[in-house]
């Protein structure tokens, strides 16, 4: 296991963050925790990075305890709200962190280009961070993540003020890092984008793991169709299937079993009704978080 | 690549060390200060120092000191006065002295001297010219004359009484000019610093020094230092950007320590600028290259890493850097008081003191004299408990104590200083006056230094970000 957690708290003052928090992420899987604001997943995160002290628990980064300095050569962190040093230029600050992070010297000037070329940030080498925009900040932080080619990543918000474009770039981004092997560990709160993104999620609940699997299990439930009929038409009462009106001559139904939907096909057909679009649903993660997350509030 | 120890890895130091320059470099305070420096210097090196006649004075203390054995003599502890004392049985004297050529009464002239030997008996028997030749102009470790040639002129002695009598041709010995008055003018002769009758040289270098080094200059700039230097710490474990450093494979007491040595750095150039500069611009206006002045730069410095230990500290408690300056420049007062109130201790010390009492000097009056004969005594009040046996005297005592004193290593430039320029008279109280020795200072500054950082370190590695 690349991340292991045991039964792990943290208290701020007399108020927990984490309460008996267990989880494992195996190598080369992309992880997601999810949760609302507060719910403790930047702690969790820092508590495995060794910036902050658990308050009780244990953890293991990479097969070694948290907290020693050697673990972290391994490992990429882009913290959420980070405030690059405004002072250095792109390249400069790349430089800078590779050569805390024991990066020689020789491969830095090799890797700093290549990635700034990767995320877009080409042609503003000479500008300094001070004038980057939050996005641009985004990505040089992604950067010095991705400069030592660590083992695990830890992300926190990684897109966060990214435009739509930039995310898809980074999300392939990320997905060819975990094609190299890499084990990624994604806080975010954009829930499409983590669903097109991990393998597994977890949902963090006032300091509590509420719900954890795979993000293909968690999504499908049941048997869920959406159907438009061409302009004008709308559902034949023939058949005997009650279809929710969802728009105009959009409906939606939900069905016992896979093959089912046939069988409404071929009565629609049959009734004269003229078919345009039909799309089978999946329950989202974002309808499973506001279920499990939204209710009680934090 | 894994747990070298910092020797092994030097590049971790040199990274953050470059990362503090950019940051200094990016808040434009080092140009506007280097150019402050430059402007300071380019006054300096408007300076004219133009010799004024007056070899009189020092053709009749030669005279006079060849009657004198003065090699053991420190030339620190010379002064006028000192030397009437000491030569009042002297049998030497200038009989007469006139320039060579009608040149110009000038350190570059050469003088036709008159030397008479008398005063009886002669005890020892006849001093021979080159035993003259040798002695005159020779003062302690210096020297102001040298003779170029030397003719007996006549030999009265009957049996052990006599005089003796010498035509000498002399010039300037090495350490003429640094004695001989100069008439000092900024801005290329526009304003006059000094009287007409000027000052010697040395003096007027000294105080110089003082002024843009150790004195006036290094206040101005330890503070802008401070001020500057305060925003370092606070910067950089400012939640968002510290959790990007702490996050390397590197244990945080020692982020925090190349960090402050990179304070150190900023301070280190503004210093070599500034000591290396007025060096260099007193040598070239002045003509006088006294090395000893450079010592200045590692006593600031010092200083100036004491300072910047508590700004580190108050910074890495605070996490802001108003406090962090506010805090450093209270312990400098703080210091700053308890050395003046210890030297008040000292001085009602010393004045109790009869050995001090028989002298006839007054400790605390060191002012120049005009004419150069030392302080003038002041008058004492009998019945006032001394300042040292009160209760606050010995509190002060029990402060200075354990708190860093600067001004010890200053003084032990001072007199090296004074030494070089070849200073007497009052200066030499004003330097020999600390009680204790300069290495102590030094190790109570280095644990104070020392216990600073640890605690900062010792902190920044416990606490969560
Ligand atoms: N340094 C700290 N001191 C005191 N309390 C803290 C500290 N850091 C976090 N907390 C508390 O711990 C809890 C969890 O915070 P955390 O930052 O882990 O939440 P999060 O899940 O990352 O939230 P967000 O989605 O807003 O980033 C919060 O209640 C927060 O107030
Ligand atoms: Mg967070």
């Amino acid at each position: 296991m690349v991340v292991r957690v045991e039964n792990l708290g943290k208290v701020y003052g007399r108020k927990p963050a984490l309460d008996g928090v267990s989880l494992a992420v195996a190598p080369g899987e992309i992880f997601g925790l999810l949760g609302q604001n507060g719910a403790g997943k930047t702690t969790l995160v820092k508590i495995l990075l060794g910036l902050v002290a658990p308050t009780s628990g244990q953890a293991w980064l990479l097969d070694s305890p948290v907290g020693t300095a050697k673990v972290r050569e391994k490992v990429g962190y882009l913290p959420e709200d980070h405030r690059l040093p405004e002072y250095h230029t792109g390249p400069n600050l790349l430089d800078f962190y590779g050569a805390l992070q024991g990066v020689p010297g020789p491969v830095r000037a090799r890797r700093i280009p290549e990635l700034l070329g990767q995320l877009g940030l080409a042609g503003r080498e000479r500008l300094k961070v001070r004038g980057y925009s939050k996005g641009m900040k985004q990505r040089l932080g992604l950067a010095q993540a991705l400069l030592a080619q660590p083992r695990v990543l830890f992300l926190d918000e990684p897109t966060d003020g990214v435009d739509p474009v930039g995310r898809r770039h980074i999300r392939d981004l990320l997905l060819e890092e975990r094609a190299k092997g890499v084990t990624l560990f994604v806080n975010s709160h954009l829930l499409s984008e983590m669903e097109q993104l991990c393998d597994r999620v977890a949902i963090l609940k006032n300091g509590r793991i509420a719900l954890t699997g795979t993000v293909a299990d968690l999504t499908r439930q049941g048997d869920r169709w959406q159907l438009e009929l061409a302009s004008g038409e709308s559902w034949p009462a023939t058949l005997n299937l009650a279809a929710q009106e969802i728009g105009p001559s959009r409906y939606e139904l939900v069905l016992a079993k896979d093959g089912d939907i046939d069988d409404v096909l071929r009565g629609l057909i049959g009734s004269g009704v003229k078919l345009r679009h039909l799309e089978r649903m999946r329950s989202t993660l974002e309808d499973l978080y506001l279920d499990v997350a939204g209710g009680g509030g934090a | 690549m894994s747990q070298n120890s910092w020797w092994q890895r030097p590049s971790v130091f040199v990274a953050i060390l470059g990362d503090s320059w950019r940051e200094t470099r990016d808040s434009k305070v080092l140009y506007v200060l280097l150019g402050g420096i430059v402007l300071l210097l380019g006054v300096v090196l408007t300076a004219r120092f133009e010799p004024i006649p007056g070899s009189k004075q020092y053709l009749q203390l030669a005279a006079r000191a060849c009657g004198v054995d003065t090699d053991g003599l420190d030339a620190t502890s010379l002064n006028a006065m000192d030397m009437a004392g000491r030569l009042r049985g002297a049998l030497y004297s200038l009989e007469t002295s006139e320039t060579v050529d009608d040149a110009e009464d000038l350190p570059g002239a050469r003088w036709r001297v008159i030397l008479r030997r008398q005063g009886i008996p002669l005890v020892g028997g006849r001093d021979t010219a080159e035993q003259v030749s040798e002695r005159f102009g020779k003062i302690a470790e210096g020297r102001l004359f040298v003779v170029n040639s030397i003719e007996e002129l006549e030999d009265r002695t009957t049996g052990l009484l006599g005089i003796q009598r010498w035509s000498l041709l002399v010039s300037a010995g090495r350490d003429l000019r640094v004695a001989w008055p100069h008439r000092m003018t900024l801005f290329l002769g526009v304003v006059p610093l000094t009287s007409d009758s000027g000052a010697p040289l040395g003096l007027q270098i000294f105080i110089l020094y003082k002024l843009l080094t150790t004195g006036f200059g290094a206040w101005i700039m330890l503070l802008v230092g401070v001020v500057v230097t305060s925003f370092f710490v606070p910067n950089m474990i400012r939640k968002g950007t510290l959790e990007l450093l702490l996050v390397r494979p590197i244990p945080r007491w020692r982020l925090l320590f190349y960090k402050y040595l990179g304070g150190l750095m900023f301070a280190l150039v503004l210093l070599v600028a500034l000591v290396g500069g007025a060096w260099v611009a007193t040598g070239i206006t002045a003509g006088l290259w006294s090395p000893t002045v450079l010592w200045a730069v590692p006593i600031l410095l010092l200083f100036f890493g004491l300072l910047y230990s508590c700004s580190t500290l108050v910074a890495v408690i605070t996490r802001a850097p108003v406090p962090a300056m506010l805090m450093t420049c209270l312990y400098w007062v703080a210091l700053f008081i308890v050395g003046i109130l210890h030297g008040q201790v000292e001085i009602s010390r010393m004045e109790s003191d009869p050995a001090n009492k028989s002298q006839g000097i007054s400790l605390t009056d060191l002012k120049m004299n005009r004419n150069g004969l030392g302080p003038r005594p002041r008058p004492r009040q009998p019945d006032r408990k001394p300042l040292y046996e009160t209760t606050f005297g010995q509190v002060v005592e029990s402060f200075h104590a354990v708190l860093p004193r600067d001004r010890d290593l200053d003084n032990l430039m001072d007199r090296q200083l004074v030494k070089d320029l070849a200073l007497a008279g009052p200066l030499r109280d004003l330097t020999s006056r600390t009680g204790s020795s300069a290495v102590v200072g030094l190790g109570i500054t280095l644990a104070h230094l020392g216990g600073f950082l640890f605690l900062a370190c010792w902190i920044f590695s416990r606490r969560d970000p």
